[in-house]
């Protein structure tokens, strides 16, 4: 059995932050390109130069506001983002064989710091009148709901689980987001004003639209799909989202149990290393032909390298 | 154990309307993306939203 501070250690941040200086020194090394390719590759295009430049001279609380000002979620972006495939991958320092600015750290830096210091950067706008609802608290409905609020509409937000946040509370891995951090910046949200109705399951669409202006759906994605095969109903069979929401919400307790995982890429990496990190004595992927001889083969092979479950 | 990590469906019960008035965005609507594709489509629905309710956008 893992002891406390084993398994503490096993999820931990797998980033961990910049300090102060170093935040400094990796400031300095951008090159502040005019066309940035880091803010074009950026889905919210935030203005990465400009964010560092302010960084760079101190400015913490005004390089904040040019990342959240673009992403509501730039504290848990600067955590979860794929950066190899977005901004960082799109960092000049590459073509020069040389490692690229650590973008996602450094936007960590500066949105931690006015999560600590509970620095209130945005307010509600002028009253408009209108009210709009939002079905679903997670990321998308949350965004949409920070900018309409700050454009002065009334907004009611209705989430069926307990908590807000989405998968951001509910299934990120917690080495990457811990559940407290994406309810800060939910909660940093919520308080310009947004009436926040969770354990709240909409039904129909059309009876809000009785009630609201305008409405955004944005329920992400629920269960996992099924296989379809027998025995999928027996116990010890979990699906990847409640095995995530189930670590995520309940102490952790070493298990020594062997664990499979059926890939596919969206959840693989935080499936198959958290049984690992649990000290199940082992978290294997089988390929799909080891579960079904009559599934078609997809001729192609998880690479030898990924196989290994503990990374 | 066995955990199914084999994608995630849609809430299906949930009819979303074919009404101006309703607007989508995130994993619902791009079958899975990243936290910063629902926070993209998020910012943009809300300029749209504003938009339609008759503010200006910048």
């Amino acid at each position: 059995m893992l002891t406390d501070e084993q398994l503490a250690a096993n999820f931990a941040d797998i980033a961990p932050p910049l300090t102060n200086d170093a935040a400094l020194l990796e400031a300095n090394k951008c090159l502040f390109c005019h066309d940035a390719p880091c803010t074009i590759a950026c889905p919210t295009h935030i203005d990465v130069p400009a964010f560092i430049k302010k960084i760079a001279s101190g400015n913490l609380r005004g390089s904040a506001r040019v990342i959240l000002s673009a992403n509501p979620f730039g504290h848990s972006c600067a955590r979860a983002c794929p950066v190899e495939v977005l901004c960082e991958g799109a960092c000049v320092l590459n073509e020069r064989d040389e490692q690229p600015i650590k973008i996602a750290l450094l936007q960590r830096h500066a949105t931690d710091y006015v999560l600590e210091k509970k620095l209130k950067l945005f307010a509600p706008g002028k009253p408009t009148g209108k009210r709009v609802a939002i079905v679903g608290a997670g990321p998308a409905g949350l965004a949409c709901a920070r900018d309409l609020r700050c454009a002065g509409h009334a907004v009611t937000v209705f989430e069926a689980k307990p908590q807000p946040g989405g998968l951001n509370t509910y299934g990120i891995a917690e080495y990457k987001l811990k559940a407290d951090v994406a309810l800060a910046e939910v909660q940093d949200i919520v308080d310009l004003g947004i009436e926040l109705k969770t354990g709240v399951t909409v039904t129909s669409i059309n009876t809000l639209l009785g009630e609201f202006d305008a409405v955004f759906v944005g329920v992400g994605l629920g269960s996992t799909k099924k296989l379809g095969i027998p025995g999928e109903e027996l116990p010890g069979v979990i699906d990847a989202l409640t095995f995530i929401e189930h670590l995520k919400t309940h102490p952790r307790r070493s298990r020594r149990r062997a664990g499979a995982v059926r890939p596919t890429c969206r959840r693989i990496t935080m499936s198959t290393s958290w049984p690992r990190r649990m000290a199940a004595s082992s978290g294997s992927t089988p390929h799909r032909s080891e579960l079904s001889e009559t599934a078609p083969s997809l001729g192609w092979n998880w690479p030898a390298e990924r196989r290994s479950p503990a990374t | 154990m066995i955990i199914l990590a084999i994608g995630q469906g849609a809430r299906t019960e949930l009819k979303v309307p074919s009404d101006p008035r309703v607007f989508t965005g995130g994993d619902c609507a791009n079958g899975g993306a990243e936290i910063v594709n629902a926070a993209a489509e998020g910012v943009t629905a809300a300029k749209r939203i504003h938009e339609f309710l008759g503010g200006v956008v910048r």
